[in-house]
């Protein structure tokens, strides 16, 4: 049998209760360094896409009116036409006021729509950039996880062996290639190695793959990948290793002077089970955070050296975008580029947030 | 009993006293630590050849088909370029452009840092967060594209407005060590005295926080000139930036573009840049870290 | 308590232990001619002010020092099975068996003495199968039994992460460790220091319980006469790097021979009373790298003489097992003036 209805009345007191019963909730929330650091990350990414907008749209000059204008003048289309035609290729209405055009754009960003290419009728900004995206990651990952990985050995290495031959050289050479910018390693290495010496041929090396490979996960062309990619994940190992080294350096020292070490050797504790569970996963963990800042960098550092070793990732078709003024192209893998640095460095702070036992209990670093 | 001439005559030190004094000692600490002394040197001797060298060299010379990447010789130390123009000569004026702009950059930068940062720090509050949050935001961005493509929309042709972008880029992170650097001198005592003696806000800022920070502002200012002069010689290099003369980043691109990487004779035009470049670099970046030992004594190795 | 006996070999035997360090500032002399015996199951205070050497022995007889530390002199250990050995003599992998499982040190102040990104458990067992091959599961009874000894609960305790734990419980966990492989010996330095007086109080207690229970010898090192007294067996007073008195716990408490030693028993407030006027010793320690001629304590001695600057004093006969390294022990004299309270 149904019970009556019984009125609540929408009292003051309930709606206080419920505020507060949020407001808790919310305070829960926010303790948590999770949820505070994927708030600030959207917020990031947020602003950052507003500054996007906001650059394109009113900069003297700004593509869209340039379009447009080429468009009337050149082609001979109508105003009307024109801005309907931008609107296709910008992902946004130049009809429409500002303020509506920018609720257009967040909306076809939230969707994934970043536009279509104008060099390039009917091809989506998005396709564009799946294409070309994974051959950056995969020679700046690469590239990255090689120069840590070496790094951080070496760091060790010259921490144990501190004032030794070894340690001035591996820090000399390694503080001199950190301080020499990496696109003129590149060219060095193009021209002296590549042209001078002959050690490799240049113009085989070109490009992602060599022409007539199929992509597939095959042995073939994942060396064939890897051939093509050797020189510029070269390059980067040799101008990033430093600060590894450096780094992991200064943090084994720190770390060799604590207590916790001289009672290790106190316990009878083997050399090799010191070096690696006490000092080596105490002195790595500083690193971590410069890693997830270095992550994020790397698909973006890349926009020179792709040019110069002829490798097609997105820094490559972002110049040429930018030489073909293909803005479309140009917004779509800028914004790509600061969200892939903004979701590494999220990822990282939350796996660091995860390795150090201490920081875990405080629920999330103080910082 | 101290008197009132006395106590007159006890005058703090002045500005000038205290810069030359950290001037003074941040020398001779150089001295100490001799491979950044080395690049202090050579940073002395890239200024030097700044000033000096479009002087000597007040040109480089008509294009010369018949001598086109000629090998080093007696006439050309360096060869010859892509229209048979003297390298050497080249390389001596090139510095110039380069170097000013860069300066001019790390000016820029510095100066909004430190306003700002030195500012904001003081103050605190809403001004702070709202600040630190565009900070934050602005670090996120990944500096090489971002300058490609704002050099993409702005026409790069006043060297002010070069210099203009690549300040943008370096502020956030200096504007952060600003900032840490006065918070952490707000707590100390001839600070808290001269709030009590209220002595003003400009006051407090330019004559009792920012002298002590002299060694700091200084490493800001290299920092932000490595940092400029590797964005500059980028933008020429990928033809971002007008290719009007004859600075280092223009030969690498003529070099480049031209096909000099594919001569054996005209490796010393392309790698005479690189050279030049890689050297301005690593003395800058010498001299900074061991100036980071001298004013940071944690740093130095025990 | 047990006295030597003729019959009883010592597991420890000391002879001129020396440990220089070369620092910048030229060369620190820590120790400077130490000898000594520990008995089995003998409870043996070093009591010294700060920087007089003693963190410094502590560390020598486990071969601990920097690299920049030079040792010489004998430490004679002698094994269960009855052999001994120079462990100054002994090669890494020797030095390494030697450490925990003969002799174990548990440092002061254990705040940061586990690492932090391993929990207990695991420190437990790394121990363990640094020495001897044993299953996990053997380990951790130990480890639970021993962690029961020292009043932690073995269920939380394990499983936990040196930073989840206070001071004072990680400071029992290193002592439950350093029980792990049943060491002859074990040395605790400054156990106390660091901790507020209600732990102190209960380790106090704690490290006495054990000692009767499991009867390993005991080094402990401080700078407090009042804690060997409720610990020691016998007491050694260390001064500039050199052992000045020792003796029988009880010897030196009434009838100490030296003028250090006096100063530091009549420093200790008593309970009953209070002093006529603070007995602090007057001075202070001398730096090691040019210590004073003759007698280093001269300078601060009330019962100096001329030739306590010229001729350094041997440890001279007192009594049975009472020696003492002051030429003039014989006018030495304990004499405390308490204003008794009502």
């Amino acid at each position: 049998m149904a019970r009556p209805a019984t009125v609540e009345p929408t009292s003051a007191h309930s709606v206080a209760s419920t505020a507060a019963t949020l407001g808790r909730l919310a305070l829960i929330l926010w303790r948590s360094y999770i949820v505070r650091r994927l708030l600030k990350a959207a917020l990031t990414i947020y602003l950052v896409s507003t500054l996007t907008f906001f650059l394109i749209r009113l900069m003297p000059g700004n593509p869209v009116d340039v379009y447009i204008n080429t468009l009337i003048s050149q082609y001979g289309f109508s105003y009307q036409d024109a801005a309907n035609q931008a609107a296709a290729l910008f992902a946004f209405n130049p009809n429409e006021p500002l303020l509506a055009q920018y609720r257009d754009y967040l909306q076809a960003l939230a969707h994934g729509d970043f536009g279509k290419s104008i060099t390039s009728p009917g091809t989506t900004v998005t396709s564009i950039i799946a294409t070309y995206l994974p051959w950056t990651l995969f020679s700046t990952g690469l590239g990255l996880l090689l120069s840590f990985a070496l790094g951080v050995l070496l760091g060790m290495l010259t921490a144990y062996r501190r004032e030794r031959p070894i340690d001035h050289l591996l820090t000399a050479l390694g503080s001199f290639f950190q301080s020499v910018p990496n696109y003129l390693v590149a060219i060095v290495i193009v021209v002296f190695f590549g042209v001078r010496l002959g050690w490799f041929s240049i113009a085989e090396m070109r490009g992602a793959y060599s022409p007539g490979v199929q992509p597939s996960l095959s042995v073939t062309f994942i060396k064939d990948a890897l051939y093509h990619a050797s020189l510029p994940i070269a390059t980067y190992v040799l101008t990033t290793i430093g600060s590894w080294l450096l780094l992991m350096k200064s943090s084994t020292i720190a770390t060799l002077g604590e207590d916790f070490v001289t009672v290790a050797r106190a316990r009878g504790l083997k050399d090799g089970r010191i070096m690696s569970a006490y000092v080596g996963r105490n002195a790595i963990l500083p690193l971590f955070t410069q890693a997830a800042i270095a992550a994020g960098f790397v698909v973006g550092g890349a926009v020179v050296i792709e040019q110069i070793f002829q490798y097609q990732g997105i820094g490559y078709i972002l110049l040429q975008a930018i030489n073909q003024r293909d803005y479309p192209i140009m917004q779509g893998i800028f914004l790509i580029i600061t969200f892939a640095v903004v979701l590494a460095n999220v990822l990282a702070d939350l796996l660091y947030s995860r390795l150090d036992p201490r920081i875990r209990a405080m629920g999330g670093s103080q910082r | 009993m101290t008197t009132q001439p006395e106590l007159l005559a006890m005058k703090p030190p002045s500005l000038g006293h205290r810069l030359a004094r950290s001037f003074r000692l941040g020398l001779s600490v150089l001295w100490q630590n001799k491979v950044g002394f080395l690049g202090f040197l050579g940073v002395l001797f890239f200024i030097a050849l700044a000033i000096f060298g479009p002087l000597i060299a007040p040109s480089s010379g008509e294009p010369n088909m018949a001598q086109i990447y000629q090998p080093p010789s007696w006439s050309h130390p360096l060869g010859t370029d892509y229209e048979g123009r003297d390298v050497l000569t080249q390389v001596v004026r090139g510095g110039r452009p380069i170097i000013l702009v860069g300066a001019l950059a790390a000016i820029l930068s510095t100066l909004i840092a430190i306003t700002l940062g030195a500012l904001v720090a003081y103050v605190e509050g809403v001004l702070d967060s709202i600040v630190m949050l565009i900070t934050d935001v602005v670090l996120t961005i990944p500096q090489l594209p971002l300058l490609v493509v704002l050099a993409a929309f702005v026409r790069l042709n006043r060297p002010w407005l070069l210099a203009l972008i690549l300040a943008l880029l370096n502020w956030p992170t200096l504007l952060r060590a600003v900032r840490a650097q006065v918070l952490s001198l707000k707590a100390r005592e001839y600070v808290e005295a001269a709030r009590a003696l209220d002595l003003g806000l400009f006051h407090i800022l330019f004559r009792e926080i920012l002298p002590n920070m002299a060694s700091y502002i200084l490493m800001s200012f290299t920092i932000g000139m490595t940092g400029a002069i590797y964005g500059q010689v980028v933008l020429y290099f990928l033809g971002l930036a007008p290719l009007a003369g004859d600075n280092w980043g223009i030969m690498l691109n003529l070099a480049w573009t031209r096909g000099a990487i594919f001569y054996r004779d005209s490796m010393p035009y392309i790698l005479a840049p690189v050279i030049a470049i890689s050297l301005l670099q690593l003395s800058m970046v010498t001299m900074t870290r061991s100036l980071e030992q001298v004013f940071n004594p944690r740093l130095r190795e025990g | 308590m047990m006295t030597a006996t003729p019959h009883t070999q010592p597991v420890l035997a000391v002879r001129d232990l020396i440990v220089d360090y070369q620092t910048r500032a030229g060369r620190v002399h820590a120790v400077r001619g130490i000898s000594f015996d520990l008995y089995p199951n003998e409870s043996l205070a070093l009591i010294g002010e700060s920087g007089c050497g003693k963190s410094t022995l502590g560390l020598a007889l486990l071969r601990l020092l920097p690299k920049s530390a030079e040792t010489r002199g004998t430490v004679h250990y002698r094994f269960r099975d009855g052999q001994t050995t120079d462990i100054l003599t002994l090669d890494d992998d020797a030095t390494r068996a030697y450490r925990w499982k003969e002799c174990a040190m548990v440092f002061q102040g254990a705040l940061n003495a586990l690492n932090p990104v391993l929990r207990i458990a695991e420190q437990f067992w790394d121990t363990a199968r640094a020495h001897a091959r044993l299953s996990k599961a053997e380990v951790y009874d130990r480890a639970e039994h021993l962690l029961r000894l020292v009043q932690l609960e073995p269920g939380r305790v394990l499983r936990a992460y040196p930073h989840e734990l206070s001071g004072g419980m990680r400071q029992r966990v290193m002592i439950a460790l350093s029980l792990l492989l049943d060491p002859q010996v074990i040395i605790y330095d400054e156990p106390t220091t660091a901790l507020d007086i209600l732990t102190q109080r209960a380790i106090i207690d704690m490290l006495r319980q054990l000692r009767d229970q499991l009867g390993f010898a005991m080094i402990f090192i401080s700078h407090d006469l009042a804690l060997a007294a409720e610990l020691a067996d016998r007491v050694a007073t260390m001064y500039a790097g050199k052992i000045v008195e020792l003796g029988d716990v009880r010897e030196i408490f009434y009838r100490a021979r030296h003028p250090y030693t006096v100063g530091l028993l009549k420093a200790v407030p008593p309970i009953t009373g209070d002093l006529y006027e603070i007995a602090a010793i007057p001075g202070s320690p001398p730096g090691l790298i040019t210590p004073p001629s003759g007698c280093s304590f001269h300078p601060r001695c009330p019962y100096a003489q001329p030739r306590c600057s010229q001729e350094e004093p041997p440890l001279y006969h007192v009594a049975d097992g009472h020696t003492s390294a002051c030429h003039y022990w014989q006018r030495v004299t304990l004499e405390r003036q308490v204003v008794e309270h009502a």
